[in-house]
């Protein structure tokens, strides 16, 4: 039946593992390819729009961001696909609030203080409109630190639990050893 | 024109490319260190999608 099929040559080649990579697989990888340079250009956009603060801290922060997952999936490697896809996730989902968070502010803060108490219909003092400023400010900051800050978390619990199953291992190793020597039979 | 001048306009052009880009890196010295861990973030996740091409070292023949 083989024969039919391939001739004479070993059918395996054709079955499994070929020497080319299939269509299907190679836009695959172009595909991950171009998401990855998209993420890059996207987080140079993204910082180039915040200005001063796009260059002091959303670069170094999301370069932290990529160096953080870089070495998590060197470390874990185990779970190194999981961790690359998730990095590169995190990463855009980052950016892509600062983009909208930039986008929609030019739209809410132009509202005074009059019509914000008569949309809310509640007495608004007319110097809250100084506090929106500070709250968005701080809004910035918060969501801008603690996103970077939670990702380093997570990469460094994902560290830990692979050495953790890495030390499980050495221990079951130690207990097998112990059992042969018990048995006398570890030559 | 030339091909001296073509030389002469091309080696301006180049020098010129080569110290925007100095100081871009100069300007936003992070990209250095995030840059290639992007970079080897993409080849890890590429390497572990092709399981089945012959390329790959994990495969049980």
């Amino acid at each position: 039946m083989t024969t039919e099929l391939y001739g004479t040559e070993n059918p395996r080649a054709h079955i499994i593992y070929p020497k080319i990579a299939r269509p299907e697989e190679l836009m695959a990888k172009l595909k991950i390819a171009a998401f990855y340079l998209g993420v890059v250009v996207f987080w140079l956009i993204v910082a180039s729009i915040y200005r001063g603060f796009g260059r002091s801290w959303i670069i170094p922060a999301v370069s932290v961001m990529w160096i953080a997952g870089a070495v998590t999936a060197f470390v874990a490697r185990n779970d190194e696909e999981n961790t690359t896809r998730e990095t590169r996730w995190v990463i855009l989902g980052f950016l892509g609030f600062l983009l909208i968070y930039r986008s929609i502010l030019p739209f809410i803060v132009p509202l005074s203080s009059a019509q914000m108490a008569a949309a809310l219909d509640i007495n608004i003092p007319a110097v809250s409109g100084a506090a929106i400023a500070g709250m968005l400010q701080s809004v910035l900051l918060l969501a801008s630190v603690l996103t970077p800050v939670g990702f380093l978390i997570w990469c460094g619990q994902k560290i830990r639990q692979f050495h953790g199953r890495r030390s499980r291992q050495a221990v079951f190793e130690r207990v097998k050893g112990v059992k042969r020597a018990m048995r006398g039979d570890d030559q | 024109m030339t091909i001296s001048e073509i030389l002469q306009s091309a080696l301006v052009f180049h020098v010129n490319a080569f110290y925007g880009l100095i100081f871009f890196f100069q300007a936003n010295f992070f990209l250095l260190l995030g840059l290639p861990a992007a970079v080897y973030l993409a080849w890890a996740e590429i390497r572990a999608k092709s399981v089945l091409s012959a390329d790959d070292k994990r495969r049980v023949t």
